[in-house]
């Protein structure tokens, strides 16, 4: 049993810490910071006071552009970050990778236009060269990432074979080192250009059908509930991140969502009125309160339910990373990781979680996420904030926390009394040889007398 | 002793930091702990010198080439066990640091 949960452990961690889907996700957690910044943008114009609203109306196009640059331009940004984090495995110049990858990027995902004077007037923007948006953001996120990885492996494939421009000695080394980009650089981005231009071949909307199987698990529909949070589940109970392989499967179809979402309410939509609930969100605030597994409740319940020192021990060191969704602690530290105490509701509580949040959003009880929020608030806050301020948001988190807390209870109920046994018979052990060296040492003094 | 210890975006990892920092501080000694991610770890190599390199159990799958990293830069390498990664363990992790470094 040991030995076989090892090697899953270990296939799964092949898989995950294949080198394209770690720098996937390496490259795409480059983007957070600037989506919750450019979501903030989102959320001012939702605070929930009339006066506000009216204040902020004529705003509404001034704050849309922050959101536009930032999820609407994601694909730029992780296509950049994805070859730069590739490269570096490689050993391979990082920056002149990110750059050329974006540009084969752009050659293969972006079909400029013009804007004649006529139009640009009623347009009211300057007139030239135009590109359509759309394929810079979330559409274009499959495309970004076969560019970056194709774009060092073109690199590497050059480099490996000395097809490279050699400078003089005493050329100075950054010189030298963009001359050793050069051949390469034009290799894929004229590979590029023909695909696009002489081919005419759209490489996004092949990718879209090719990967549209997929998008099942990615969609606003019950699988795409079910799915993640059951490999999220699965891959943390036998010790490996969930996030390692959920990410470069699952994110390209919830950005999409969220972008949407983002774009309809600076059209004026409402997060009630947004068009998508499957986003990444949705898991992040209304499933995995605590972490991976909906473990807040479990701390919940060591905390305050333990009669075992061990239970209450851990509930004390597990609770406040608990609150702000770490819980590497309770995941290894209980364990909760090949565990079968705990596997059963481990998976069972988030999936419960997921199918309770899907009908309160189906049903119109609870807003739809707009926003991307930082991950390490506490859940019902985020979940407020995520959803456009609702505080029916909050209520839901709140039950999906009870409801996480009934489901584990049976379970922890049992490992408490095992632990609390174990630690009994600790003690009367410890008491017996206690009293037996008394005992001893009490036979001990009268002979020592006599 | 200066030890960098990475999880896979540097925040279990920070409360393990503290807890190793803690334990030392118990017995007298002042270590450095630094949490990072395993995105960072080549940077941080590069730029501080280092004795041990830890990995978080739930990292696994970056192991061979965090692992690869460590000996590239001559530092030790330490997969942290399963059962060590939270800070009640942390005086038992922070013995079994030592012994791999006094190998």
């Amino acid at each position: 049993m040991a030995l076989n949960s090892d090697k899953i452990t270990e296939s799964m961690a092949k898989v995950a810490g294949n080198r394209y889907l770690t720098a996937i996700r390496d490259g795409m957690a480059v983007i957070i910071p600037v989506a919750i910044v450019g979501s903030f943008f989102t959320l001012i114009s939702q605070l929930p006071f009339a006066w506000w609203t009216k204040l902020i109306k004529p705003l509404a196009s001034a704050l849309a552009t922050p959101v536009s640059f930032s999820i609407g331009f994601m694909s730029i940004y992780a296509c950049f970050a994805i070859a730069s984090h590739l490269a570096a495995t490689y050993k391979i110049d990082r920056t002149s990778s990110g750059v050329v990858a974006v540009m084969v990027f752009l050659t293969l995902a972006i079909q400029p236009g013009t804007l004649i004077p006529k139009l640009a007037k009623l347009a009211h923007i300057t007139a030239g060269s135009v590109f359509p948006a759309q394929n810079f953001g979330a559409y274009g996120l499959f495309t970004c990432m076969l560019s970056a990885i194709g774009t060092v492996e073109v690199i590497r494939f050059c480099r490996a074979r000395n097809w490279v421009i050699k400078m003089p000695k005493g050329v100075p080394t950054a010189v030298s080192a963009s001359f050793v980009a050069l051949i390469p650089a034009a290799i894929v981005i004229i590979l590029a250009w023909v695909i696009r231009e002489a081919l005419h071949f759209d490489v996004n909307e092949f990718l879209l059908t090719v990967l549209s199987p997929l998008g099942h698990f990615g969609k606003d529909n019950f699988p795409s509930v079910i799915a993640p949070i059951l490999l999220n589940s699965v891959f943390w109970l036998f010790g490996v991140h969930g996030s390692a392989i959920a990410t470069p499967i699952f994110w390209p179809y919830w950005y999409p969502n969220l972008n949407a979402n983002m774009a309809a309410v600076a059209h004026g939509a409402t997060a009630a009125t947004a068009p998508h609930y499957m986003t990444e969100q949705f898991f992040q605030w209304f499933v995995y309160i605590g972490g991976a597994g909906a473990t807040l409740a479990l701390c919940i319940l060591l905390t305050f339910f333990s009669k075992s020192a061990m239970g209450k021990m851990m509930g004390k060191v597990t609770i406040i990373p608990g609150l702000f969704n770490i819980n590497e602690p309770i995941i290894f530290g209980l364990p909760l990781v090949l565990n079968p105490y705990f596997a059963i509701p481990f998976i069972l509580a988030p999936l419960a979680m997921g199918v309770i949040t899907w009908l309160a959003t189906i049903m119109h009880l609870v807003n739809r996420t707009i926003a991307l929020v930082p991950w390490t608030l506490p859940g019902p806050i985020g979940a407020f904030m995520a959803t456009g301020f609702d505080w029916r948001a909050i209520v839901l988190a709140l039950f999906n926390i009870g409801v996480a807390m009934v489901i584990y209870w049976p379970f922890f109920k049992a490992w408490d009394r095992n632990q609390l046994k174990q630690e009994q018979q600790a003690a009367a052990t410890d008491a017996k040889a206690a009293n037996n060296g008394a005992a001893s040492a009490a036979n001990n003094t009268p002979a020592a007398t006599n | 002793m200066n030890i960098l210890l990475s999880c896979s975006g540097g925040m279990s990892s920070s409360i393990i930091a503290q807890g190793l920092v803690d334990a030392a501080k118990k017995r007298g000694q002042t270590i450095t702990v630094d949490p990072t991610g395993t995105d960072s770890v080549a940077d941080d190599l590069d730029n501080k010198n280092y004795d041990i390199v830890l990995l978080a159990p739930q990292s696994v799958y970056r192991k061979a080439a965090i692992e690869a990293e460590a000996k590239e830069h001559d530092k030790q390498f330490l997969m942290i066990p399963r059962t060590m990664y939270n800070p009640i363990q942390a005086s038992a992790l922070l013995d079994l640091i030592e012994q791999s470094l006094h190998k």
